[in-house]
C-alpha cells in the first residue's frame, strides 16, 4: 500500500510537470499562396514588378522563443524551376532576382528593406539565427523572439511580406516557378 | 524501506528525463510563385511611313535626291534579334503615266538605302546599296535567308555561328537599337537609274529609261527573333 502510494505520487509528479511546460509554435499564411509575376511589357522588364502584401504571416508562439526564416526550394539549387522557355538566348534566372521585404508595425524584422531570396539550405533569418538559443528579445525591439501571438501583439507577431522582381534584359524568356518556404521554428 | 526509496528515485529520474524528451516544434507555410518572362519584340517607326521623291528639275534627275533620316526605327526587345529589309514587290507600281514612251517597269532596286547601324551580315545596307526586291531578297513567307539584306544581325543563330543584336531598349542603347535610314534615288538623264543592281530591261521591255509617271513602292522592315 505504501509502495503504491509512493509510485502514484511519483507519476503525478511526472505528468504534472509535463502539463506545466506546454509549448507550441504555429503561424498562418492568410493570403493566397499562389503568386504570378507576368512580364508582358518592356516597361515591366525595366522597372520590375512589386507586389505589396503578397502574403501575411500571423505568428503564435506559446511558452517558447522562436526563429523565423525564409528560403527557396527548387529542383536545381540556386535557379528557378523551368516550365518552358520562349527563346534560346539569355541566361536562366537565379533565385536571387526574387527580393522580399518583411514589415510589421514595430519593424522587428532583422532584415531591413528588400533582400535577395536564398536557397533554403542557407536561409535568411527574419527573427533569430541558426545558433540557438538566441538571447531573448521582447516586443517591440528588433528581433523580437519571445512567446506571443498576433492577436494580442500584431505589431510584433504579424508580418506583411512584399515581393519584387526586376528581371532586366539578360534573362532567357520563359515560364519559371519557385517555392518560397517560410519556417517558424522553436528556438532551442 | 530501501525498496520504497529505490522505487521513488527511479520514478523521479524517469519522470525528469521524460519532461525533457520532446521534438523541436516548427511550422511552415509556402508561396508558389510563377514568373512569366514574355518574349517581346517591338519595332517602332518614329517618322512618317511615307517618303516622297519628286523629280521636277534637270538637276534633280542628274544628281538625284537623297533623303537623310528618311526613316527612323527603334527596337525594344527581350530576345536576341535580327532586323532585315526588303521590298514587298519586285518593281514599283505605276499609278499614273505622264508619257507614252519609256519603260514603266522600275525594279525595286532603283531605290538605295543606307543604315546608320553597321550590320555584320554579308548582304547589308552599311553604305548606299540597292534595296532588294521580293524575289532577289529570297524572303519567303516572312522568313529570310542568307541572301536577305540585314540591317542588324544576320541569318543564322548565334549558337550556329551567326550573329544577332542583344536584347535591350532603344532609349538605353541608341547606337544599336535606333536606326536612321537614308534613302536615295538617282535617275540620271535619261532616267536609267545607273546605280540600280537590276536593269530596267529585266522584265523584257527594251526601253532603257523610265517612263515619266507616278509610282510607289512598299519597303518592309522586319524584326525577328535571332534566326
Amino acid at each position: 500500500m505504501r509502495i503504491k502510494t509512493i509510485v502514484l505520487i511519483g507519476l503525478i509528479f511526472v505528468f504534472g510537470t509535463l502539463g506545466l511546460r506546454a509549448q507550441s509554435v504555429s503561424f498562418a499564411l492568410t493570403t493566397s499562396p499562389n503568386i504570378t509575376f507576368d512580364f508582358n511589357t518592356i516597361q515591366k522588364y525595366e522597372t520590375g514588378i512589386t507586389i505589396m502584401n503578397a502574403c501575411t504571416l500571423n505568428i503564435e508562439a506559446t511558452g517558447t522563443q522562436w526563429d523565423l526564416y525564409v528560403g527557396a526550394t527548387t529542383t536545381n539549387m540556386g535557379f528557378w524551376d523551368v516550365t518552358s522557355t520562349y527563346g534560346s538566348s539569355g541566361s536562366l534566372p537565379t533565385i536571387g532576382i526574387m527580393k522580399l521585404q518583411f514589415r510589421n508595425a514595430a519593424a522587428t524584422s532583422q532584415m531591413s528593406g528588400f533582400f535577395s531570396l536564398q536557397d533554403r539550405s542557407t536561409p535568411s533569418y527574419i527573427i533569430g539565427s541558426a545558433g540557438a538559443p538566441d538571447a531573448a528579445i521582447s516586443c517591440p525591439n528588433v528581433g523580437t523572439n519571445t512567446a506571443g501571438n498576433y492577436l494580442t501583439n500584431p505589431s510584433c507577431y504579424k508580418f506583411n511580406v512584399d515581393l519584387r522582381i526586376v528581371p532586366g534584359f539578360n534573362l532567357r524568356p520563359g515560364l519559371y516557378t519557385i517555392r518560397i518556404d517560410y519556417v517558424l521554428i522553436q528556438d532551442l | 524501506m530501501k525498496r520504497i526509496l529505490l522505487i521513488f528515485a527511479l520514478v523521479a529520474v524517469f519522470g525528469t528525463i521524460a519532461t525533457k524528451s520532446y521534438a523541436q516544434l516548427s511550422d511552415e507555410e509556402y508561396n508558389y510563385v510563377t514568373m512569366d518572362l514574355r518574349g517581346i519584340l517591338n519595332l517602332t517607326m518614329t517618322t512618317s511611313p511615307q517618303v516622297d521623291f519628286t523629280f521636277k528639275t534637270i538637276q534633280e534627275y542628274n544628281l538625284g535626291i537623297t533623303r537623310f533620316n528618311a526613316t527612323q526605327l527603334e527596337v525594344d526587345a527581350t530576345l536576341a534579334w535580327d532586323l532585315f529589309v526588303y521590298a514587298s514587290a519586285d518593281s514599283w507600281t505605276q499609278v499614273e503615266s505622264y508619257s507614252t514612251n519609256g519603260n514603266a517597269y522600275l525594279p525595286a532596286e532603283i531605290l538605295e538605302l543606307q543604315s546608320s547601324v553597321t550590320s555584320a551580315a554579308p548582304v547589308n545596307c552599311n553604305a548606299f546599296t540597292s534595296l532588294l526586291g521580293l524575289t532577289n531578297s529570297t524572303v519567303a513567307a516572312g522568313v529570310p535567308t542568307a541572301a536577305t539584306q540585314f540591317l542588324a544581325g544576320e541569318f543564322g543563330t548565334v549558337a550556329g555561328g551567326g550573329s544577332a543584336f542583344a536584347p535591350g531598349t532603344a532609349a538605353n542603347n541608341p547606337t544599336t537599337h535606333k536606326f536612321r535610314i537614308d534613302m536615295r534615288l538617282k535617275p540620271g538623264i535619261p532616267a536609267s537609274f545607273p546605280n540600280s543592281t537590276v536593269l530596267l530591261t529585266a522584265n523584257g521591255n527594251n526601253e532603257t529609261y523610265a517612263q515619266a509617271g507616278y509610282y510607289y513602292l512598299e519597303v518592309v522592315y522586319s524584326l525577328v527573333e535571332d534566326l
